[in-house]
């Protein structure tokens, strides 16, 4: 049904509604790479007797067809598009279903194939790297979603740079308020249902009512109701929630018996703090932040909508004129960041635990 | 150094944990806390390197008493293990052998060797140890690290809190034994709480019995064995008494030399070590073989008359009396070989562990 589907949309210009393309009808030689691609591995699935080889053939379609799905785009934009002109050529449906499709499929059948970890992770890699490698050599400079980027691009590097300052501050000032809480939660038991109560609160408020809330304090307390102070006060509450949590579960969570001979071999309170319970609690913290700076990428985009600016104005800007390729510039950066914040997390948390396991 | 309680109370809300107790334990004894669980023993402990401070009374060591220190300065003099061991998961075994030691701010050159000749003291080889992690060790092991862990700064007091009683009983008995012979060098002096009696005995110079917070008996473990105070002491220590007392003495204390002839290239020498019908058998090296009855021996060839000695019919002399009679009760002989690396030490009859045994009896007789 891909192979029908539009998969390309082809505009004369920026608004205009476009004409679609289909791998099937159009787009023959890169419908028919795609249909080649499943002929290998199901031959040698076929005959092959091990057990395995049916799910490692499909593993392979799946990491694959995305690439050349891909690498066609762009090779059929560049095609279609002279230089200089005002035509779009931008994916459609079927290119998204696809490369979808191919993730979930490849991420469900990669434990099935035992292969080795390294495998699955170099599968992992082989989209990412083949959109950097065309991004890097050019081959996608036809496609609409870079012309949109060239055109903007004065516009999107701020909102970039905006979006992490404003999720790095925010995480930042969360880490700060959520540990502290955390902790005087777990000092004192009386703080732990009041604290909580309000962090719950504030997390089951839609974040753009949150800002709405903020605006008349804040505005009260001369600081402004709208840009970007009541945005970083709102999306630190929302990240503190998190990293107040963990904080609060590593420390009410330390062997007890590890505290007592702690106590019983002379360690004095700062000692004991610092050589035991925060050495111990650190990785269970970093999670709650982990998770905290993960939420905070995607919340930051609603933050544009009180002008605190950010890669939210440029979706907000591509919905407000019908530029579908401005939202996606808006928001395909929001998921690369958020995706690679937590593969920095995962990398930190990892090293980190490598040694200890309690 | 001795450990003085006085009037030693201790209420956690009405619950009495500690009812006015009054108690001085002696200087490089090894003394045993036993009782029942909720008795107060842990607690007791505890009141020592003023972890729990008492709700009235005093504890001194060496007439000093231990309010007055920096509960910190008082610990780090103080050897503490514990049951769960408790080691750091985030330290490597010498990290965690070295707490104390670098609390005391000893210089590094000092505390890696101390660190290594604790390795070596509790049967850890310090090249494969040192630098592994609690969660890469037995249960063994990580008791064992434990104890190192006590005596790091050498103090001259150890409190241990029921040490071995995470592990499997077979390997608690070689903890003990372990331990046993460290004391028997270090001559500390030890405080140590179980709530398992078989430990008690076989570990304590002396005993304090606790039930509800109170002594009951401070004694050693033979006349806590022989004369149980009151009826709560006999009932904790056990009808098996007398065996128990039979685990305090070892084989070698009771065995006698053994009749025993060499049987060498199918001819068997003159029967040494006393006349007997019964005979142990050795090589020349004095290994043994089996035993044979002399009235069979008729024929030529002793080989076809000897019954040979299986592994479970042969007991070391380090073997207390009890794991003796139980051999002898399993199997049915009437006299069993003593062993010594190997080789034919003696022998040790039925007859000798009951007398042992009766002496006890004789004794629980007395007024």
């Amino acid at each position: 049904m891909t192979l029908i589907g539009p998969w390309l949309q082809v505009k004369p210009n920026r608004i205009v509604e476009g004409t679609s393309r289909s791998l099937a009808f159009d787009d023959g030689f890169w419908g028919a790479v795609c249909l080649g691609l499943w002929a290998l591995p199901l031959l040698v699935s076929v005959f092959s007797k091990n057990p395995r080889t049916p799910a490692r053939a499909a593993w392979a379609i799946f990491v694959m067809v995305p690439v050349v799905v891909l690498l066609g785009s762009g090779a059929v934009a560049s095609a279609l598009v002279p230089d200089g002109s005002f035509v779009r050529v931008s994916p459609s449906w079927s290119f998204w279903i696809t490369i979808l499709g191919c993730y979930a499929g490849a991420l469900v059948l990669g434990p099935l194939t035992e292969l080795p970890r390294s495998w699955l992770t170099l599968g992992k890699a082989v989209f990412p790297a083949a959109c950097l490698v065309g991004l890097a050599t050019g081959a996608f400079a036809q496609l609409s979603l870079l012309k949109e980027f060239v055109a903007q691009s004065d516009v999107f590097w701020d909102a970039a740079r905006i979006h992490l300052i404003l999720s790095g501050v925010a995480v930042l000032a969360g880490t700060l308020l959520g540990t502290l809480t955390g902790w005087g939660a777990h000092r004192l038991v009386q703080f732990r249902r009041p604290a909580f109560f309000f962090l719950n609160l504030v997390q089951t408020l839609p974040s753009l009512a949150l800002f709405g809330l903020l605006i008349v304090p804040l505005a009260a307390l001369g600081l402004g109701g709208i840009g970007p102070t009541p945005a970083l006060v709102a999306l630190a509450l929302y990240a503190a929630f998190p990293i107040a949590r963990s904080t609060l579960t590593a420390f009410d969570h330390l062997d007890a018996a590890v505290l007592d001979a702690g106590r019983g071999l002379g360690m004095g309170r700062a000692h004991l703090f610092f050589r035991v319970q925060f050495p111990l609690a650190l990785p269970v913290v970093l999670e709650g932040v982990r998770t905290a700076s993960v939420q905070a990428v995607g919340n930051t985009v609603v933050a544009a909508l009180i002008g605190a600016g950010g890669l939210g104005s440029l979706v907000f800007l591509g919905l407000g004129q019908y530029a579908p390729d401005l939202i996606l510039l808006g928001t395909l950066p929001v998921v690369v960041l958020a995706l690679a914040v937590d593969l920095g997390w995962v990398i930190v948390l990892g090293l980190l635990n490598r040694r200890v396991r309690t | 150094m001795t450990i003085a309680f006085d009037e030693v109370r201790m209420l956690y809300g009405s619950q009495v944990a500690l009812d006015g107790l009054t108690l001085t334990l002696a200087h490089r004894e090894l003394t045993v806390l036993v009782g029942p669980s909720g008795s107060g023993k842990s607690t007791l402990l505890r009141t020592i390197n003023h972890l729990v401070v008492p709700t009235s009374g005093t504890v001194t060591l060496d007439g000093r008493r231990v309010d007055s220190w920096k509960p910190e300065d008082l610990r780090r003099g103080i050897g503490y293990g514990i049951q769960s061991v408790g080691l750091f998961p985030h330290h490597t075994v010498g990290k965690n052998i070295a707490a104390v030691p670098s609390l005391l701010k000893w210089s590094r050159a000092k505390i890696a060797d101390r660190v290594e000749e604790l390795l070596v003291l509790v049967g850890l080889d310090p090249s494969r140890y040192r630098d592994r992690y609690p969660h890469e060790l037995s249960g063994g092991e990580a008791q064992r690290v434990g104890v190192a862990r006590a005596l790091a700064a050498d103090p001259p007091l150890l409190l241990l809190d029921e040490p071995f009683s995470a592990v499997d009983p077979v390997t608690r008995l070689r903890l003990q034994g372990e331990f046993l012979s460290i004391q028997k060098t270090l001559h500390k002096t030890v405080v140590f709480v179980t709530h398992d009696v078989d430990e008690a005995i076989r570990l304590a110079d002396r005993i304090v019995l606790l039930d509800h917070g109170q002594v009951v008996q401070y004694d050693t473990p033979e006349t806590l064995l022989d004369r149980p105070a009151t009826p709560f002491a006999a009932r904790f220590l056990g009808s098996d008494r007398a065996l128990k007392r039979l685990s305090r003495r070892t084989v070698a204390e009771y065995a006698k030399p053994a009749p025993r002839a060499v049987l060498d290239r199918g001819k068997l020498g003159p029967v040494t070590g006393g006349p007997s019908r019964f005979v142990w058998v050795t090589d020349t090296e004095g290994r043994l073989l089996g035993s044979l009855d002399t009235e069979l021996l008729t024929g030529t060839d002793p080989g076809a008359v000897l019954s040979p000695a299986g592994e479970d019919l042969v007991i070391s002399r380090q073997a207390s009396l009890r794991e003796a009679l139980s051999v002898m009760v399993g199997t049915g002989a009437r006299a069993l070989p003593v062993v010594e690396a190997d080789r034919l030490w003696g022998e040790i009859r039925l007859h000798d562990i009951e007398g042992a045994g009766q002496q006890s009896a004789l004794r629980v007789a007395e007024p």
